[in-house]
């Protein structure tokens, strides 16, 4: 029976650790979940096979947002179909409790620990503005942090409500697009 | 005795309120020195000629210029940019300021010395940029602990096409080593 303890602790550590990794969020995703994946890597990953309803269908559009599940959470999937006809991995929104960020960092973080913890990097907080007859209009409750590593490239973007983090995205940003 | 000691904190208290409000930095300037002044402003305020050799070469088209120069004791560095009020005329008007005086400071206490995140708990309600180096528009001077802080008012977030105001801060280790204040005109 005492050998059996021992056992059943490593094994649970293991999973628990396997689980973080799996939820781990960083500017290029969520765990093996990666932006850039090719669509059948990432049917192989979801173990599902996904059913296009824009993209081949309707000939001018390239993008389109899927839903789906990783790993038993809930996901948002931008696909894009790229020049080569590659349908790739552009975007990634979840809003699960597991995912955290390797500081720690998750649903219910605040904007003060979200800045500290992403010292070095390029950094943009902002409240977020609805648009009434072309007049900006700021929202008294609602803003987003995105944390990129360099100007341009991959970036987390955390949305906040009353300055506390309820999902994020994970998308490239180029240029002045943010 | 008491009664000139009295006039004499009084006295002392009303300097020091009054040299207060010449070093606050807020998002339209610091104490009365004011982004959009036009150069005869400035020149008056200071009671000093600023040469500004870009605005006198009407051929190239150099639209901008800074001058050094001491407001209220404090070395301050002033940019100013053309402004067409009718085509072929222009004035020169100010758009940024920038020091790096202990004696400056928001109506809040943020200055020289003040730490990242207070600034940023301060501004809550406003958008904050942070980027790693002293970042400006033209260059960014790279290295271990530099990074510029930018508090946008809402029309520099939105770029509504209103004037828009920047309040940065460059900071060493977190901390405030000086400041600039900056303006977008659209009139």
């Amino acid at each position: 029976m005492k050998k059996l303890f021992p056992f059943l602790f490593i094994l649970l550590s293991t999973t628990a650790i396997a689980q973080n990794k799996d939820y781990l969020l960083s500017t290029d995703g969520i765990g093996a979940l990666k932006l850039g994946m090719p669509l059948t890597e990432l049917e192989k990953l979801l173990k599902t096979k996904i059913t296009l309803k824009v993209i081949n269908i309707d000939s001018v559009q390239l993008t389109e947002t899927i839903k789906a599940k990783y790993k038993g959470i809930d996901v948002e999937i931008n696909l894009w179909k790229k020049q080569d006809n590659i349908i790739t991995v552009d975007g990634i929104k979840t809003s699960s409790p597991l995912c955290k960020t390797k500081a720690g960092l998750g649903i219910g973080s605040t904007k003060l620990q979200i800045i500290a913890s992403y010292d070095g990097y390029h950094i943009d907080a902002k409240p977020v503005f609805d648009y009434d007859n072309d007049k900006p209009v700021k929202s008294k409750t609602m803003s987003t942090i995105t944390v990129k590593e360099d100007e341009e490239g991959y970036a987390i973007i955390f949305n906040l409500v009353n300055n506390k983090v309820v999902s994020f995205e994970i998308l490239p940003i180029y240029d002045d697009e943010e | 005795m008491k009664k000139i000691c009295l006039l004499f904190f009084i006295l002392a208290a009303t300097c020091a309120a009054a040299q207060n409000k010449d070093y606050i930095i807020s998002m339209n300037g610091l104490g009365s020195l004011k982004l959009g002044m036009s150069q005869a402003e400035v020149e008056k305020l200071l009671n000093k000629k600023i040469l500004l050799i870009n605005s006198l070469d009407t051929i190239n088209p150099f639209y901008e210029d800074t001058a050094k120069l001491t407001y209220k004791n404090i070395a301050v560095q002033l940019e100013f940019q053309r402004n067409y009020n009718v085509p072929n005329q222009f004035y020169m008007q100010l758009i940024g300021i920038r020091s790096s005086s202990p004696l400056c400071k928001t109506a809040t206490g943020i200055g020289i010395g003040t730490d990242k995140l207070k600034i940023i708990a301060e501004y809550d309600k406003y958008h904050v940029n942070i980027q790693p180096g002293f970042y400006s528009y033209y260059e960014t001077e790279k290295g271990r602990g530099k990074s510029t802080l930018s508090i946008l008012d809402d029309a520099a977030s939105t770029m509504d096409g209103s004037n828009a105001y920047t309040m940065v801060f460059y900071l060493l280790n977190k901390k405030v080593v000086s400041f600039e204040l900056k303006a977008k005109f659209n009139d």
